[in-house]
């Protein structure tokens, strides 16, 4: 299997007034293509700095991110806007949708930026509302739905546009079991079904029973990389 | 996975589908605080009608009075001897020629009527009293058409062409002692200095409106007129009354470029009246001043509004980089808010204004007391005119565009500023 | 009290940028207004006073019968004792006798209408300042026999300048026709073009010889120390000289009382259309102040802070931003009049020369009466109250136990 995301020597230092943190601690990691991996760790421990890396919203003051062999820590903010756009996909905790788009709008916003074309667009965000079970709700703002339903619109926008992998920053915190159930459902089947990375940054024991690959983060640094049959 | 980004068949339409999402972006964003937004936008508008409502009354006074000035006075274009404009004295007066007969008959079509005056002064006097007065030879039937003279006549009889009697106005016959049936004496420079003098009987009395004028007018037949002041074929001006007045300028041009310029000169009533003109513009620009103060003030709402929504969405922001949206992009949506709401209110408040303005141009407001009487000395009707001249709406529109503009900056700065970690969400 | 005072001030600065925007565009406002009613008010000052002190002085004495016909004939008989009487007066700064007729003033090619007034010349600098508006030439120093002064609109208007010969006609006492050949020795500007037009200043002696009489006034101009004390100085003299026509200024130029009128309602009006724009930002920015705090609020009510007190708060935060502003503004305003009204502003280079045909100068000196300063500040109070009105009214709806838990 292709590695999607290698990361080598890993190093993120915020320079705090009082004194320097050290939040990502020469981290030197692979993920490969069809992965469903939980990285796991105590509040403080890096996660969501790690995910910032290596989804390329923030640069590391050393080392270096490769994305199937392109080197993106050292890309200019232009390139990687395009980057992320055509290659990665990202689901947060909450507010993870445009308030005035609808459901579908907001699917087809992403193939839209990517210039595709309007029938593709409409067809492709249709089908993947379809497969997280809201084609009923289409046309609904975002207001109008459940936070659960919420989520799932967020996942199916992720996927939208085929990116290489999608990012997740504790997508189910905010929902309850039933929902959360439901999410991890739709996104297990993809994951299978479709060979797509999943990276989830999570305290959810829900959702790390459901990971194949657990990573454990502390202080910044990996502390422990599990693989698990499920 | 392979990811071949397509590029859509034709350009255009992805542009096109990349607009329309911007524009429905920035148009929906607004309304998420609906208030919030009716307020602002209720400010621009309440400036802009304010803005309408002032500029057409003021230019309300100075269309009528230019109007008047035009339609009885001046006249759309005048034809006059090179240096009269200079020197208004009887030497300068024009020779009305075969020249001129043939301009006015090659433009035939474009002319709707002329009028034909000789004016100067001359000393008039009574049994008793002896003043000074403006003399005006005038052909009875044009002068009539376009002046409605005739409408004036209190006592009397209308004079006619080639009529020996005067018409006196109603003041001066009152300081001179005279009525009708009475002789004056008349007593003037004529052309190059010949001395004119000449006995008139009093035919008619008119009342002319303008205090000034109704205190020394007196009217004679042109051809009387032209003989006391041994002017013959001479006028001072002749008036010309295009058969479409909008047309006034090229018209004058057109006369213009025919007639010998070494004798004669072609103006038009812009060029007559340039001094009302200019207090027109100035004091215009006074009211300018007091609606500039007025808009600043709403620019600092909207800018405290625009402010206020750019900090709220904070978060919004975040999500929408990480998806990919380029920060131009953003940038334009966030500008295109701030435009819309000042459109909004812009071309709200225009159409609101209209038909408020529109009834009070076919119904004038009535004045009364100090202000109305001062008019009326000035000789206008005691009204309050307004004006519906486009220029009042479209000098706000472009006021409205700039401020947008102005505020829209803000956002655009702001969204290239944000960064997208080290926020709060 | 003093409490919810700190309280409401801290509030404010929680969102500092928006605060700032919101003071400042009170202050921008209010400057703005008062500049303006200070430029109007300056405008109006300077018209009133030169038309007094150039032009109609506090009273004016003339025949009955003059004003009907300007004929000469209807002089002021019992002039010396007027003289006298007016010499002694500690009320008149100072007076001038005119003799005056209607007549025509020619050039060689032109003629105009004009007011003729044989004058005295150190009595007439002294009431109007003629001496002072001289542009060019002379006072009527007698360089050239028969000098004359004429306005520089009709100088204009004529074609004359310094050395000019111009003819006068006019009517004499016997009602015959006279003329005298005059040099124009001066031109002189006030601020009104359309008085310059009309009045013609010649020396009383020469015009009266060639009216045929010995010294004939028709006209008394007086300039006294209080223009509002001028009726009750015309009724002294009404009761010594009953058959004279007495009038004081604003009935000679009634627009000029009526100008003063104006100028104060059209200034009220203005600040308050100012006012109203201001209103719509504040409304929205204590709406907004109101809706973020709404969980806050919420918590405040659940421990015992009441009612009342919460208006208050919104009460005092409203006015504390907009007094801010308003001082802020009023500041600026007085400090930018004041500079401007020693410097004046000199309006000429932006058409500003307009303004003589109106008979204003071209460079106005703006003024500000203190009155301004208490009007605008009770308009603010108002404003910040009625605006706080529907924030505090929002804030008040709201049930303690829902609030809290909003998000």
């Amino acid at each position: 299997m292709k590695t999607v995301i290698k990361t080598s020597n890993l190093v993120k230092i915020y320079n705090s007034s009082v004194a320097p943190v050290k939040a990502v601690d020469n981290v030197n990691i692979e993920f490969k293509e069809g992965e469903f991996t939980s990285i796991v760790g105590p509040s403080g421990s890096g996660k969501t700095t790690f995910l910032n890396l290596i989804g390329g919203l923030d640069k590391p003051t050393d080392g270096h991110v490769l994305i199937e062999d392109v080197d993106i820590s050292t890309m200019k903010e232009g390139k990687l806007f395009d980057f992320r756009l055509k290659n990665i996909g990202f689901v947060f905790q909450s507010y993870n949708l445009i308030p005035v788009l609808t459901a579908k709008e907001n699917v087809s916003f992403i193939m839209l930026l990517q210039k595709q074309s309007k029938e593709k667009m409409n067809k492709r965000a249709e089908e993947m509302l379809k497969q997280v079970g809201l084609s009923d709700r289409l046309n609904s703002r975002p207001s109008q739905l459940s936070g659960g339903q919420q989520q799932r619109v967020a996942v199916a926008r992720a996927l939208a546009s085929k990116p290489k992998f999608v990012l997740a920053d504790e997508p189910t915190a905010n929902l309850d079991t039933e929902s959360a159930f439901n999410l991890l459902d739709i996104m297990s089947r993809l994951n299978e079904e479709e060979n797509i990375t999943l990276i989830f940054s999570t305290h959810d024991q829900r959702v790390i029973d459901r990971a194949k690959r657990v990573v454990t983060l502390v202080d910044g640094a990996v502390s422990k990389d599990e693989a698990f049959e499920r | 996975m392979n990811y071949s980004v397509q590029l859509c068949g034709k350009k255009i339409t992805c542009k096109i589908l990349t607009m329309k999402l911007i524009l429905t972006l920035a148009w929906r964003n607004l309304w998420r605080n609906k208030r919030r937004t009716l307020i602002t936008i209720s400010s621009v508008l309440f400036a802009v009608i304010l803005a309408v409502f002032f500029f057409s009354m003021e230019r309300g006074s100075y269309e009528r009075m230019i109007d008047t000035m035009v339609r009885y006075s001046t006249g759309y274009i005048q034809v006059q001897d090179v240096k009269y404009d200079e020197e208004p004295s009887m030497d300068y007066a024009m020779f009305f020629d075969e020249d001129i007969k043939d301009l006015l008959k090659e433009f035939d079509d474009e002319i709707s009527y002329h009028v034909p005056r000789i004016e100067s002064f001359a000393l008039a006097a009574a049994d008793e009293v002896t003043r000074g007065s403006m003399v005006r030879g005038i052909d009875p039937g044009l002068e009539n058409k376009m002046s409605e003279l005739a409408d004036d006549l209190v006592e009397g009889e209308f004079i006619e062409r080639g009529d020996e009697g005067l018409l006196i106005a109603e003041g001066f016959a009152g300081i001179l002692n005279v009525t009708i049936g009475d002789t004056l004496i008349l007593l003037g420079q004529g052309f190059q200095g010949v001395s004119a003098s000449g006995l008139y009987p009093i035919k008619g009395i008119v009342e002319l409106s303008l205090p000034e004028m109704n205190n020394n007018t007196i009217y004679m037949s042109l051809d009387a007129a032209q003989w006391f002041y041994a002017a013959e074929n001479r006028l001072t001006s002749l008036i010309i009354m295009p058969e479409n007045p909008s047309r006034t300028d090229q018209l004058a041009e057109k006369l213009n470029s025919k007639i010998d310029s070494e004798w004669y000169n072609v103006l038009t009533w812009e060029e007559m009246l340039t001094d009302l003109l200019a207090m027109m513009q100035f004091d215009m620009a006074g009211t300018w001043v007091l609606m500039i103060i007025l808009y600043i003030v709403i620019s600092f709402g909207l800018f405290g509004t625009i402010l206020t929504m750019m900090i709220e969405r904070r978060r919004e922001f975040r999500l929408l980089f990480s998806l990919g949206l380029k920060r131009s992009k953003l940038a334009a949506v966030c500008f295109l808010e701030s435009v819309f709401i000042t459109f909004t209110g812009a071309i709200s408040g225009m159409i609101l204004a209209f038909p408020v303005v529109l009834y009070f141009y076919h119904n004038p407001i009535p004045l009364t007391g100090g202000m109305a009487e001062t008019i009326m000395d000035y000789g206008f009707e005691p009204v309050l005119p307004f004006s519906l001249a486009p220029s009042v709406f479209y000098s706000q529109a472009l006021i409205v565009l700039i401020i947008s503009f102005l505020v829209g900056l803000f956002p655009v700065y702001k969204v290239f500023k944000f960064k997208i970690t080290d926020q709060k969400t | 009290m003093k409490m919810l005072l700190k309280i409401s001030w801290l509030n404010l600065w929680r969102n500092r940028q928006r605060s700032i925007v919101m003071i400042i565009a009170v202050m921008a406002g209010l400057w703005g207004g008062i500049f303006a009613a200070s430029i109007m008010f300056g405008l109006i000052n300077q018209r009133f006073e030169s038309s007094i002190e150039q032009q109609i002085s506090h009273v004016q004495i003339h025949h009955p019968e003059f004003l009907k016909d300007y004929n000469v004939k209807y002089s002021i008989d019992r002039w010396e004792n007027l003289k006298d009487d007016l010499d002694s007066d500690h009320d008149v700064i100072a007076f001038s006798g005119r003799t005056q007729v209607n007549g025509m003033l020619r050039t060689a090619t032109l003629t105009a209408g004009v007011n003729i007034m044989g004058i005295d010349p150190q009595m007439e600098a002294n009431t109007i300042s003629l001496d002072k508006n001289i542009v060019e030439g002379n006072y009527l120093e007698k360089d050239f026999r028969n000098p004359v002064l004429i306005g520089k609109s009709l100088a204009e208007k004529v074609k004359a300048r310094i050395g000019s010969r111009i003819v006068l006609t006019f009517q004499d006492v016997d009602g015959e026709l006279a003329a005298g050949s005059f040099r124009v020795a001066g031109i002189y500007q006030t601020a009104a073009t359309a008085w310059d037009e009309m009045h013609v200043f010649a020396l009383q002696t020469e015009l009266n010889e060639l009216l045929g009489c010995d010294e004939i006034i028709n006209e008394v101009g007086i300039l006294t120390h209080d223009h509002e004390k001028a009726a009750g100085f015309a009724d002294k003299y009404k009761e010594h000289y009953p058959n004279l026509e007495i009038r004081t200024w604003s009935e000679i130029s009634p627009e000029l009382a009526f100008l003063q009128e104006m100028a104060t309602m059209m200034y009220t009006i203005i600040i308050i259309i100012i006012l109203l724009a201001l209103a719509f930002g504040l409304l929205n920015t204590m709406l907004m102040a109101v809706i973020e705090r709404i969980k806050e609020l919420g918590v405040l009510m659940a421990i015992g802070m009441n009612k009342t007190r919460i208006f208050i708060m919104i009460l005092l935060e409203t006015m504390i931003l907009s007094l801010t502003g308003a001082v802020l503004g009023m500041i600026a305003g007085y400090f930018t009049t004041s500079l401007l009204g020693i410097r004046g502003m000199d309006l000429s280079v932006v058409g500003g020369d307009a303004l003589h045909e109106y008979g204003f100068d071209s460079v106005i000196y703006p003024v500000i009466e203190p009155s301004v300063f208490v009007i605008i500040t009770v308009l603010v109070i108002l404003t910040a109250l009625f605006t706080s009105i529907f924030p505090a009214l929002k804030a008040l709806r709201l049930k303690p136990a829902e609030a809290v838990q909003a998000e």
